[in-house]
């Protein structure tokens, strides 16, 4: 008799296509063999996980044809089965998947595309967060805003791609023109994707700003945001930025160091 | 003391010297919150919240106004709804 936890691996792994007669012994097949019985499940998996990276991925799926898709996901679910219930969760990893997938790599503007979609997933489902009051800001030392963090809201991602995957995303939307032209050599895009009200949107940023916003995005502090930003485009202006910033409702808090006056600071 | 954190305090300082005007809006709406219960029978093929007796996962209802499928509402307005059931249904 094996254990639950051995059971369920087996069950686990038999669904993902390795189907063994340890765990066929354990199935009642109730009027079917236990590995029809087996099957019955396996297709269930397969065909609500399908439907669940469709939802998140429908241009990628309009783009390649949903049979070339269904085949990509098929063998994207056996190598990377979901790690939880929420099916709204599963497929992060797709456009890696996608990216180095033999039968797709020629489509290089594939993965970003890819990409483009799980960052509207994700800004669909983050949790909500309150803009911060920027009063709050105010009376840092000159170290405590060089080292002050701003975190910002759970639904913006950025996104930098060698190809104009925005386009090629809002050509391939219900209703577009179905004779207009995406021209892939038409230069790449730094992308905001965010959650305003209930709608999930994105724009194209300047390099600048792009910098500026995604070093903060990875947990960078204001003088290493300044850094990226002057990097990209010579012409920054930090106020300007910051100002817009702030008044797009996108930071929902700070961590500023923990002396706001910067006489007690050890480093 | 570096020049770049003088650079980069005055232009915070800068930054909330100006008034604020757009924030209002620019914010997320707040969040409602309400208490839900779970409404049978009124949830829209495909978008029920639960599992069924004859499917298990969210959203795989198959027919409008499912009798076991159910969706969160609030508190109260499933009473209101035609169809609607603080109870399963035969499906």
């Amino acid at each position: 008799m094996p254990s639950l936890r051995d059971l369920e691996r087996d069950v686990a792994r038999a669904l993902l296509g390795e189907a063994d007669g340890a765990v066929l012994a354990s199935i009642l097949g109730d009027g079917l063999s236990p590995a029809a019985r087996l099957g019955v499940y396996r297709n269930h998996v397969f065909s609500t996980l399908t439907d669940a990276l469709e939802a998140t991925y429908p241009v990628v799926c309009r783009l390649v044809d949903p049979r070339f898709f269904a085949y990509a996901v098929d063998r994207y679910i056996r190598a990377c089965p979901p790690a939880g219930p929420c099916l709204f969760e599963y497929g992060e990893s797709l456009p890696e998947f996608l990216a180095a997938f033999p039968p797709c790599r020629h489509l290089q503007y594939l993965p970003d595309v890819a990409r483009l979609e799980w960052a509207i997933n994700r800004a669909l489902h983050a949790e909500d967060a309150e803009p911060l009051d920027p009063t709050r800001l105010r009376g840092l030392s000159p170290d405590g805003a060089a080292r002050l963090a701003l975190r910002l809201h759970p639904s913006a991602s950025f996104l930098e791609s060698r190809w104009p995957v925005d386009r090629v995303w809002r050509a391939n939307q219900p209703g577009a023109d179905p004779d207009g032209i995406v021209d892939l050599d038409a230069g790449g895009v730094r992308l905001e994707v965010r959650r305003l009200g209930d709608d999930v949107v994105f724009r194209s940023l300047a390099a600048a700003t792009y910098a500026f916003r995604s070093a903060l995005a990875a947990g960078g502090d204001l003088e290493r945001a300044v850094e990226a930003a002057q990097a990209a485009g010579p012409e920054f202006d930090l106020t300007q930025t910051l100002r817009e910033l702030l008044d797009d409702g996108l930071v929902v808090g700070s961590s500023a160091p923990r002396s706001r006056m910067g006489a007690t600071d050890a480093n | 003391m570096r020049k770049t954190n003088l650079f980069i305090a005055s232009a915070v300082a800068a930054a909330l010297t100006m008034p604020f005007v757009s924030l209002a809006q620019g914010g997320p709406a707040p969040k409602p919150k309400f208490e839900a219960q779970k409404c049978y029978g009124v949830a829209k093929a495909g978008k029920n919240d639960c599992q069924t007796a004859n499917s298990s996962c969210a959203g795989t209802s198959k027919r409008d106004s499912q009798g076991d499928a159910w969706i969160y509402m609030p508190a109260g307005a499933c009473e209101r709804l035609v169809g609607g059931s603080l109870q399963p249904k035969r499906a």
